[in-house]
């Protein structure tokens, strides 16, 4: 195999690689606000509203491909892709929300020491 | 009306007091139609475009003091505050007055108070990832200080507990000064210090806490913000609750296990009556906090209800992460958390009795941006002083409390540092302290003693006369005793 080839082949082993790491680190759709929900169409930079879709046509959980900054998620679904309303909708895992750091714990109180409080010191 | 009213009146108006147009909030409970957002049953009247950032907030600033303080950085602080201000815009009128400030706290929380002083713990604004995210709390906290929500904060309460509980301890410790002993000092201070920040959670209602989340949503989009970034902000708290809890859990757990397996019959008896009463009061207080706060997904429902109802067809602009990266993700950001993390690793260490380790953290944190933190310069003052480099860090300490921006606990070492050498300087400083910090009743017994020790008996009965009442009037057992014991 030529070298050229074969890092283009690394290359692209690791953009899958990468792509499939983001996909597991990230969102799905895992439940409706309502029975049913509205999809969108994206613009340039906005979206307007292309019909609704009813809790049945849409089997969860459903992974998120893309988050818009303006709230909508694009979600795949069997045959084609949409856009929904965030606000429509409940992800999961719920947004990070971050490490607390350091708590200090006395001798002999690790008992207490649940999740948030007394993560590593070094 | 009365004379004395107009006189009043007539002397606000000279002043020029008269002027400021504050918008029209109504006494008590207004009518709020559900059809219509929040705001409308508050406010009345177009967005005069007036901001309103306070230079400081001095009463809540001293209550930080008490417990773990604040943490400037002029960037991170223009940042927040012009958020604040963008925010005050979409008020008629004056908005009310008020000032955010970052603070070395580890828990998820925001907190505001009276005064409009409103405070952010660095580890949030290290997680959010939006300019409309944090524009949605500080108008959480911000609605808090505008509709006049106000609840006794128990600082004063959990820290006289904590703080003298702690002195009884360094005090008969000392009496027998050794290296050890200053260990038992350091570690007691610090505890306190910690244990204190629980008094600091506001004790609202979840009543006002659902008020706060609607005007908070009302301002933000009134602000031009996207109500995107208050529902990811929920999101993001779905977890806080529960770290919260167990953070202030472990800080009280310290704080307890310090005055464990105590063998001086005397001065267990002595502690045992103000531990009593702190870990009543702490237990109290942490149910308190959870009780009136809604998991963080009750509160996403709610909140998306409201924002559906009334601002289904509002514009959504794109979230702000470029700008809120540009300064809160930025290499000076990042330099001055880990400073605080440093600081935080620093005294843990010190717990642990890893001392080469604490220092070694400390000064790290002492290098960077965040140096001029007084819970770093506390962090460094306290390992300095257990490795051997006590003068260095009692010229930083003397430097730090007289400039007024120490821990309270730096002022309670001072004061025991001094207390062995020079008790007229030590009386100074108690005196100074007592009035700066308005009055901190674990500062009685103190003065009482130190009075008696420079022969001035009207001192004494002075500040005994301002014990026993406060002690009548906190229902506070042990301050009596302490002051009782002082004044002999």
């Amino acid at each position: 195999m030529k070298p050229e080839k074969t890092l283009r082949g690394l290359a692209l082993l690791a953009a899958l690689l990468g792509a499939g790491l983001a996909q597991a680190a990230g969102q799905s759709v895992t439940a409706l606000m309502d029975d049913s929900v509205d999809v969108y169409d994206a613009r340039a930079d906005y979206f307007v509203r292309s019909g609704s879709l009813a809790r049945r046509d849409i089997a969860l959980p459903a992974p998120v491909l893309e988050a818009s900054p303006r709230g909508y998620v694009r979600v795949a679904l069997p045959g084609r892709e949409v856009w929904l309303d965030s606000m429509d909708v409940t992800l999961y895992p719920a947004k990070d929300s971050g490490s607390s750091g350091c708590t200090a714990t006395s001798k002999g109180s690790q008992g207490y020491v649940s999740r948030g409080a007394g993560e590593g010191c070094r | 009306m009365t004379r004395l009213s107009l006189l009043g009146l007539a002397l606000a108006g000279l002043c020029g007091c008269a002027q400021v147009q504050l918008p029209a909030l109504p006494l008590g409970k207004p009518p709020v139609d559900p059809n219509k957002p929040l705001y409308d049953a508050y406010f009345q009247g177009p967005a005069a475009n007036r901001d309103n950032i306070a230079r400081f907030t001095q009463d809540s600033l001293q209550l930080q003091k008490k417990a773990l303080g604040v943490a400037p950085d002029a960037q991170i602080d223009d940042y927040l505050n012009g958020v604040l201000a963008r925010l005050q815009r979409g008020l008629p009128g004056t908005p009310p007055a008020a000032r955010v400030y970052a603070t070395p706290n580890t828990e998820f929380s925001g907190a505001s108070y009276q005064d409009g002083g409103i405070y952010i713990p660095y580890k949030v604004l290290e997680t959010l990832e939006s300019e409309d995210e944090l524009a949605a709390l500080i108008g959480h906290e911000y609605a808090h200080v505008a509709l006049g929500h106000y609840a006794t904060n128990w600082i004063n309460t959990a820290s006289t507990l904590a703080y003298s509980a702690g002195n009884l301890y360094i005090n008969d410790k000392l009496k027998t000064a050794t290296e050890k002993n200053l260990v038992g000092m350091v570690l007691a201070n610090n505890a306190a210090l910690n244990v204190s920040q629980i008094g600091l959670v506001p004790a609202l209602t979840r009543d006002q806490e659902e008020q706060a989340d609607r005007l908070g949503s009302d301002l933000l989009i009134r602000a031009g913000y996207s109500y995107v970034g208050m529902m990811n902000f929920m999101s993001r708290m779905q977890d806080w609750d529960a770290r919260n809890q167990a953070i202030n859990e472990q800080r009280r757990v310290n704080y307890i296990d310090l005055f464990a397996n105590r063998k001086d019959n005397l001065l267990a008896n002595a502690i045992d009556t103000q531990i009593d009463g702190l870990e009543n009061q702490l237990a109290g207080l942490l149910r308190k906090a959870a009780r009136n706060h809604d998991e963080g997904r009750d509160r996403s429902k709610m909140l998306r209800d409201y924002l559906k109802q009334h601002y289904a067809g509002a514009e959504r602009p794109a979230l702000n992460q470029a700008g809120y990266a540009a300064v809160l993700k930025s290499a000076h950001a990042q330099a001055f958390f880990g400073g605080l993390d440093q600081a935080h690793a620093a005294l843990a260490a010190l717990q642990g009795n890893e001392r080469a380790q604490a220092l070694a953290g400390a000064s790290a944190a002492s290098k960077g941006p965040a140096a001029s933190v007084p819970l770093v310069r506390h962090a460094l003052i306290n390992a300095m002083a257990l490795n051997g480099k006590p003068r260095d860090a009692l010229q930083m300490l003397e430097g730090d409390v007289a400039g007024g921006d120490a821990l309270f606990a730096d002022n309670l070492l001072l004061l025991g540092v001094l207390k062995q050498h020079s008790p007229q300087q030590a009386l100074a400083l108690a005196q100074r302290s007592y009035d700066r910090y308005d009055g901190s009743p674990e500062l009685l017994p103190e003065l009482i003693l130190l009075n008696k020790q420079m022969n001035n008996q009207l001192g004494v009965m002075k500040f005994y006369g301002l014990c026993a009442s406060k002690a009548m009037v906190g229902a506070n057992n042990g301050l009596l005793q302490s002051c009782n014991k002082a004044k002999g």
